[in-house]
């Protein structure tokens, strides 16, 4: 079992599973064991239900969806944010794991 | 600042109630439920393709041995049910959106949608008759009869047998209502559907059995109220188009609404202000992509759809109707290698720049613009907000529509065969499919025309990011 679920959202989950795989890299690396996946925001209700994610992170394009997915997280009791848009576009996996770490802790 | 307060004024006045609009829920539901559409499009294509491939000899040979036909059955079953699939996609996210069990919704929505039209079909013979008939064909699409020969012979039949063989044949739904031409008619079924049906679940209008009856057997009677009541009043609206105005509610709307937007999608204004429309919103850090997609596919798809239709007949010309704008023109030109058309800014970043943030991002960029993905350079470089590349990342979406507008419009190019490629498919690659070789050159020089565009505003804006590094190197090592 991974220690963590990490669910990263954009519009069609494409551009975002870039993202994982640099995350993933950068998980590995730290020697830390998490689930981390992309989807689509439309599968975002499903996804809450079946995988159960401990953070969810949306891409910065979609940014304005944030309050109607924050309604749906807050529901599901875990925590979310809009990824940096730099560091989204950069594609820096290690940054924005860091983060996630940091708001996994706040919790 | 000038441009500070207009993008202040943009973000705080201009995008809000736009947001406002693409999240609201049947726009949600639209977008997401022609989700389900997607995939018998795409694997529809394939059979279209089959059905009548592009090198003569071949095409014959399919025809000869009845697989084109076979082919075409799959096509009509899948691409060709299109309608069928957005009725009852938008009906369900509506519904699960709100929380409650989706399927009956979308089946109720597909119901109330056949209820709706006329289930009947023109008698062939009436369309075969005449000069410009299309005469009796046999199972492997060959003439055996012409048009005229058919009006001569009919005049020989009694008067009651003529009336007879002209009248409508009931009791078969005609597919043309299943597919593009119903487009309009099965959104808008579906998104009161699934508006009224969350409606009546909210009031609790549902049939409450007593608690010994085991969950799933109550359950199939939460459904019936609302499915009753939205049947009913499709019910009554069919009797009212068919009895004051002897015509049904989907040819009402195909003919007042869905063939005057398809046409203003199909204008070159329209397709100027769309490929306009995606780096705007893009610039405001906005997915423009998604949520142009979301306005415009349920016009531009009916638009792929007819000239499919036309493809599969062997009749794609203007001439004969073929739209110029449809939903390819929209995924595999005005956002070709991503929003912006930003193939010009990888190959600068590849070959010209010389600033480290630009040198690297294009590494990263590279593939992903193959597949038509470019958040990298959205955010990374940016795009988004970005004054020194916002000329080029604005007009070149704008000249590709324009020229490739016009390349169509004056014959150069054929008009695009309905056949629909994923959007992440490669250039050229995508242009083979959805055109033939024509359109895959004319996507090249689009590649070379972003290029062209890109480069001399790319490289000011790599000099200023150059002169940024070498300041900060020179700041580190005093």
């Amino acid at each position: 079992m991974s220690e963590k679920t990490i669910m990263l959202a954009c519009s069609a989950g494409m551009s975002t599973s870039l993202l994982v795989s640099k995350m993933q890299a950068a998980a590995k690396q730290a020697g830390k064991d998490y689930q981390i996946f992309a989807t689509s925001t439309a599968d975002i209700d499903q996804q809450l239900e079946s995988t159960k994610p401990d953070i969810l992170l949306l891409g910065p394009q979609v940014a304005y969806m944030k309050d109607t997915v924050k309604k749906k997280t807050d529901k599901a009791g875990i925590p979310m944010d809009v990824i940096n848009m730099t560091d989204y576009g950069m594609m820096n996996g290690a940054k924005v794991l860091t983060a996630a770490e940091k708001l996994l802790e706040g919790k | 600042m000038a441009k500070n307060s207009f993008g202040e004024f943009i973000n705080k006045k201009v995008l809000p109630p736009i947001m406002k609009f693409v999240n609201t829920k049947p726009i949600t539901a639209l977008k997401d439920g022609m989700v389900y559409a997607l995939p018998f499009i795409i694997i529809g294509s394939i059979f279209l393709i089959l059905s009548n491939i592009p090198i003569p000899a071949v095409a014959n040979a399919l025809k000869a041995s009845g697989w084109s036909a076979v082919f075409s059955q799959a096509y009509t079953a899948s691409f060709g049910l299109i309608s069928v699939w957005a009725s009852i996609g938008i009906a369900y996210v509506y519904v699960r959106n709100e929380g409650y069990e989706p399927l009956p919704a979308g089946l109720t929505s597909l119901s109330a949608f056949l209820i709706l039209q006329f289930l009947q079909v023109d008698n062939p013979l009436v369309a075969s008759m005449g000069k410009s008939g299309s005469g009796i064909t046999n199972a492997a699409g060959n003439v055996i009869m012409s048009g005229s020969q058919v009006a001569q012979h009919i005049d020989k039949l009694p008067h009651a047998l003529q009336t007879f063989l002209s009248s409508p044949v009931t009791n078969a739904i005609n597919i043309t209502w299943l597919g593009g031409q119903g487009m309009i008619a099965a959104i808008i079924i579906g998104i009161l559907v699934g508006w009224s049906y969350t409606k009546m679940l909210r009031a609790g209008w549902k049939i409450t059995l007593p608690e010994q009856v085991p969950a799933n057997v109550a359950n199939q009677f939460t459904a019936m109220i609302p499915a009753g009541v939205i049947l009913t009043a499709a019910m009554l609206l069919y009797a009212f188009f068919k009895m004051i105005m002897s015509t049904d509610l989907l040819q009402l709307i195909y003919k007042l609404l869905q063939t005057p937007l398809q046409g203003l999608s199909d204008s070159l204004g329209g397709a100027l202000i769309i490929a306009f429309l995606v780096p705007f919103f893009w610039f405001f850090g906005v997915h423009g992509g998604l949520i142009m997609g979301a306005i415009t596919s349920g016009l531009l798809i009916p638009n792929t759809f007819d000239n499919a239709n036309l493809y599969h007949a062997g009749k794609l010309s203007l001439a004969n109707g073929a739209h110029i704008v449809t939903n390819e023109f929209y995924n595999n030109f005005i956002n070709l290698t991503g929003s912006g058309i930003t193939i010009g800014l990888v190959i600068f970043t590849l070959y010209a720049a010389r600033s480290a943030q630009m040198k690297s991002l294009g590494k990263i960029e590279l593939v992903p613009a193959l597949f038509n993905i470019n958040e990298p350079f959205l955010f990374g470089l940016p795009l988004v907000m970005n004054p020194f590349l916002a000329i080029p990342f604005f007009l070149t979406p704008v000249i590709v529509a324009l020229t490739t507008y016009l390349v169509i419009y004056f014959g150069i190019v054929p008009p695009l065969n309905g056949v629909a490629a994923p959007w992440t498919t490669p250039p050229v690659i995508s242009g083979f499919l959805i055109g033939g070789w024509k359109m895959a050159i004319w996507q090249a020089i689009v590649l070379v025309m972003s290029t062209a565009m890109y480069f001399p505003f790319a490289k000011k804006y790599d000099n200023y990011l150059l002169a940024q590094e070498q300041a900060k190197a020179t700041e580190e090592t005093k």
